[in-house]
């Protein structure tokens, strides 16, 4: 299966050449081309894995446990599907805002020098790291590729220069370091004690030695280390003002993908590695219970665009953990339809609050720009509405499912996160209600009125479609999930194909 | 940037500066079987090229060295790639015996490809930290210049 390597190697080729290539319209062109092929091998890969099938590549031909092993089951398949659609999405509206100045008062020269900088190149090396983390099998290999896209995320958090650009990004990179610090310590613990750093030999030798303090130990710290990447509650300080200062585009994929890249290893981690540490699991549920609101009075207290979507991403974070964290099927099954739904929502917010500040500057507190901008309300009204949740579309879907689950697997702590879920759904619906009034309710008379570039609002409205087609097509989308739930669940299929022709040693002694 | 100026380091650096060579190019072909590498020569060389640079006023490599990194990056890339063409998988790689003459029997194996890219960007990396710094501190000095009378 030479083909799973193609999402990181064929980034990882065209950000070389990106950097060595003059002219900015070539640049952004050829970008977008590698993306669209990006997008089309992630989505082929994916359409195969949904069918229930396990892929596996070994690196070089070394056969696991002892090599690199590439395995794409139903959720690789997923996250690479959506990692490709956004990436498109994002390369696509980057060529287009990187000639633009980022908002009121600002202009073009900036962006322009952040596109001569490399952005272009940075962005395909973040998704070299984002889908190898995906794909990869072992704990070290996804250390590797978190490492590349953090070190790509640096880059494009900072290229620019602006003031708040450099304060946050500094705290982003040393927040960072600690967490890979722990990380390839964790690792080191983690081959101490098993031998092996394959993540379905570590399953198959968990099974057979039984509970041990020590996988505790090594559990909790990789959960340390992907909750900080996915800022859950105690760890997540860094994010709400870190993900606004950069250009729209970086945000953009930054919110919508990148904390997701936490969930998904917190995901695999504790339902391939760990599924035995039930109090771990409970802890990370409360957590996320306490993300959700944290979120949700985070976005209510801030008054500039970015600032509170990003507080609104936090709490999307915390309803995909709280979901996969429930312990039962169905709450996995909900979490998964959520994170889908989750990466839409949060970047079509971003594109729109994009457009937004571009119009009226950082601050959404400028009234009447529903009069000028329609479409933009339009879109602002629908993207908003699933945010909060409100029925018929997919946000309601996914945490009508996701409450349930709560309260169908009972027990006091589950009550609890469940009524925080609903409290936040509240407060987000609020913080969504107040931009709609402080931005686009009044009087049109002060509204700065730009021509804003056709393609800029095609892309941003195709966002917003695919909202519309997440909740058009929720029933294949929600089994879909269901699918990848059991799976997860039940490993036998991802064990088997990643140890296939290799040593069971559990199974053996 | 100026001229380093003492007269011993400026006497001995051009010997060391070749001595460093031969011994990154050493490191360079241990490292297939034994701790070195394209990573840690990469190093060695990049600390030859400094060396040179201030001890000549002069730079070792005319061209561009951020152009290092991408061109590494691809050479490293492409040797990985280049066994998926014949079938195997990625990264697979390819190796051999030749005998010369003098030397003996040696092994040959592609992945020195694959580390010659890991020694470009490394080299263009290092490279480029250091004149990037360079020229932040020359153009701290030609701030200094008008106001002190002091600085290069």
């Amino acid at each position: 299966m030479n083909f799973l390597a193609l999402p990181v190697l064929i980034p990882l080729v065209s950000g070389a050449l990106l950097l060595l290539l003059r002219r900015p319209m070539v640049r952004t062109v050829s970008s977008g081309v590698v993306a669209a092929v990006t997008f089309f091998v992630n989505a082929s890969i994916a359409v195969r894995t949904w069918s229930g099938e396990v892929l596996t590549a070994q690196m070089a031909d070394w056969p696991a446990p002892y090599g690199i092993t590439l395995v794409a089951d139903g959720l690789t398949g997923m996250m690479l599907f959506l990692s490709g659609l956004t990436g498109f999405l994002t390369v696509l509206f980057a060529g287009i805002s990187l000639q633009q100045p980022s908002r009121r008062g600002q202009g073009p020269l900036l962006n322009r020098a952040r596109e001569a900088f490399g952005s272009q190149a940075l962005f395909q090396f973040l998704f070299m790291g984002v889908n190898m983390s995906f794909l990869t099998g072992d704990v070290f290999n996804l250390f590797v590729a978190f490492e590349v896209m953090l070190v790509a995320s640096y880059g494009l958090l900072l290229i620019g220069g602006e003031l708040p650009q450099l304060r946050e990004g500094f705290k982003y990179v040393i927040v960072n370091l600690v967490a890979s610090a722990i990380f390839v310590v964790a690792a080191g613990f983690a081959y101490g004690l098993f031998g092996s750093l394959n993540m379905a030999d570590i399953a198959v030798r968990l099974s057979a030695s039984g509970a041990d303090p020590r996988v505790a130990v090594v559990a909790a710290m990789l959960a340390l280390v992907f909750a900080t990447k996915a800022a859950l509650f105690p760890f997540g300080f860094w994010l709400p003002n870190a993900y606004p200062v950069p250009q729209a585009a970086t945000s953009a994929f930054f919110a919508a993908l990148l904390t997701k890249v936490g969930a998904y290893a917190l995901i695999r981690c504790f339902t391939l590695m760990f599924p035995a540490e039930a109090e771990l699991k409970m802890t990370i549920l409360a957590f996320a219970g306490l993300t959700l609101l944290i979120g949700g009075f985070g976005a209510v207290s801030r008054r500039r665009w970015r600032h509170m979507l990003a507080f609104a991403n936090v709490a999307s974070i915390g309803y995909v953990v709280m979901g996969a964290f429930i312990g039962t099927v169905t709450g996995m099954s909900a979490a998964l339809y959520y994170l889908v739904h989750s990466v839409l929502v949060v970047f079509a917010l971003f594109l729109l609050a994009a457009i937004a500040e571009r119009i009226a500057g950082e601050s959404y507190r400028a009234e009447g720009h529903l009069d000028v901008y329609p479409w933009l309300g339009a879109g602002f009204f629908l993207a908003s509405l699933a945010l909060a949740g409100i029925p018929p579309t997919s946000g309601f879907i996914g945490k009508f499912a996701l409450i349930s689950s709560l309260f169908e697997a009972g027990g006091s702590l589950r009550f609890m996160v469940a009524g925080s879920a609903v409290l936040t759904s509240f407060l987000l619906l609020y913080a969504c209600v107040k931009v709609w009034r402080d931005f686009f309710w009044g009087e049109a008379d002060a509204v700065h009125r730009i021509s804003l570039p056709r393609s800029m609002s095609m892309i941003t409205g195709l966002g917003v479609g695919l909202l519309i087609v997440l909740t058009l097509a929720s029933g294949p989308v929600y089994r879909l999930a269901e699918g990848v739930a059991g799976q997860l669940t039940e490993n036998r299929s991802y064990l088997e194909s990643v140890l296939v022709g290799a040593l069971l040693v559990g199974e053996g002694d | 940037m100026s001229r380093f100026p003492d007269v011993v380091f400026r006497t001995l650096a051009l010997p060391v500066v070749f001595v460093l060579m031969v011994f990154g190019f050493h490191f360079f072909l241990r490292g297939h079987n034994a701790p070195g590498g394209g990573f840690v020569a990469g190093l060695i060389v990049a600390v030859a090229a400094l060396l040179a640079r201030m001890s000549r006023d002069r730079r070792l490599l005319t061209l561009p060295v951020e152009s290092l990194i991408p061109i590494g990056l691809l050479l490293a890339a492409c040797t990985g790639v280049a066994p998926m063409l014949f079938g195997h998988n990625f990264l697979k790689s390819g190796f051999g015996y030749l005998t010369l003459p003098f030397a003996g029997e040696i092994e040959w194996a592609s992945a020195v490809l694959f580390d010659a890219g890991v020694f470009l960007v490394v080299v263009g990396t290092t490279l480029t930290i250091i004149d990037l710094l360079a020229e932040d501190v020359a153009s701290l000095h030609s701030h200094e210049d008008p106001q002190t009378g002091e600085g290069s």
